[in-house]
């Protein structure tokens, strides 16, 4: 989301285009995350779904996401790290959500858990379905770089805040992340 | 690998991802102005009306079960664990599988919608077990909180409908603690011991 900031009577505003949202109060942060949601939620929905595999998982993930960041907002010292916080929320809600369904495929019960639909009728290529389900199968950290470096779009560093790591640590996962997906892809063709 | 297979790898992943983002990419909803949208008072009367009416069912059906309850301990653990496993799912698909669609009065109307059923069907889920395992106080405890999360719902959209987002989303996560606190209740008793609730 490209905004800057300004300082009007010592309250902070995002300005984007001819949006000036105020960002102090309840009634900013709500401007401010609604702002975010629109810059950010499209995306955050589809990363999420690569990496829990389905959609509505992905979009209550994202909601949840943004539930937690309006409840926290006071915590945000600098509104443009705000998407750097969302994603890094995201990604643990994807993470406890992802152990969350290993612990109940381990108990099969009647009727099957919501978010265990295949591909909520995305039309992919096998090609295509073929790479996704190879990112699913790499290790945690490993398919969190992938995701938010090709499907985010975002810098080394970047991923390294939301993640919580050093960028070092990002590159050698990003690496080792595409040594796997080549073999795996080899192994699929 | 080669420079050339690295090249592909993210040649490929990119045009995957690709493909998912032209289809996964849209927000639920558009956002309208809450003053545009404001719902006439009675519809709030009416959903009141209904809830009142629902509430007064299960309560009836609280009742007539607690005697069934006295009259025929009969079905063993095992079904009870089941049963219990059974509507702890329906609850937590219930809840999970909506989620507020932030920051829409209608979004919160439809999640509130869409987890009514699954609410109702746990409420009457967890009012009708019944086994010697079974314990009647953990019970009331439990549908009394269930019930905390039915007007839990209707709290998140009120205050949506009044332009308090913030309110509202603390009045989602309410529902969730709600819900987490029902089979919490359960699960304390150690009825619930074969169920993985992370």
């Amino acid at each position: 989301m490209a905004v800057t900031r300004t300082e009007r009577s010592g309250v902070s505003e995002v300005m984007d285009g001819a949006t000036v949202v105020p960002m102090t109060g309840a009634v900013g942060a709500r401007a401010a995350v609604e702002e975010l949601y629109r810059a950010e939620a499209a995306a955050l929905v589809g990363m999420l779904w690569v990496l829990v595999g389905d959609r509505a998982t992905a979009e209550d993930l994202a909601q949840e996401a943004f539930v937690r960041l309006q409840r926290s907002w006071h915590r945000v010292t600098d509104p443009e790290r705000a998407a750097a916080y969302l994603r890094s929320i995201a990604m643990n809600l994807a993470r406890s959500r992802v152990r969350h369904l290993r612990v109940v495929d381990r108990h099969p019960a009647e009727p099957p858990p919501l978010g265990r639909a295949a591909d909520d009728g995305l039309v992919l290529r096998d090609d295509q379905r073929a790479v996704i389900e190879a990112v699913r199968s790499l290790p945690e950290r490993q398919r969190q770089c992938v995701v938010l470096r090709f499907y985010g779009g975002l810098t080394e560093a970047a991923i390294a805040d939301a993640l919580g790591c050093s960028r070092s640590s990002v590159k050698v996962h990003l690496r080792r992340a595409l040594a796997s997906l080549a073999s795996l892809l080899e192994d699929r063709r | 690998m080669t420079p050339d297979s690295h090249h592909d790898v993210e040649t490929r992943l990119r045009d995957a991802f690709g493909a998912v983002r032209t289809q996964v990419g849209a927000p639920p909803a558009p956002e309208p102005r809450v003053e545009e949208r404001r719902r006439g008072p009675w519809l709030l009367a009416a959903a009141a009306v209904v809830l009142v009416a629902l509430l007064v069912a299960v309560g009836v059906a609280q009742r007539d079960d607690e005697v069934v309850v006295t009259a025929s301990p009969t079905i063993a653990p095992a079904e009870f664990d089941t049963a219990a496993a059974a509507a702890c799912r329906r609850l937590e698909a219930g809840i999970n599988g909506v989620g507020p669609r932030f920051a829409t009065v209608e979004a919160y109307e439809v999640a509130r919608a869409q987890a009514a059923g699954p609410l109702a069907d746990a409420v009457a889920a967890f009012t009708a077990l019944r086994s010697p395992a079974d314990d009647p106080d953990v019970r009331a405890v439990t549908v009394a909180r269930l019930r905390t999360a039915e007007l839990g719902l209707d709290g998140a959209v009120d205050a949506a409908t009044a332009g308090r987002f913030d309110r509202a989303a603390q009045a989602w996560l309410d529902v969730e603690q709600a819900v987490a606190d029902a089979a919490g209740a359960l699960v304390d008793r150690g009825v619930l011991a074969c169920l993985a609730l992370t």
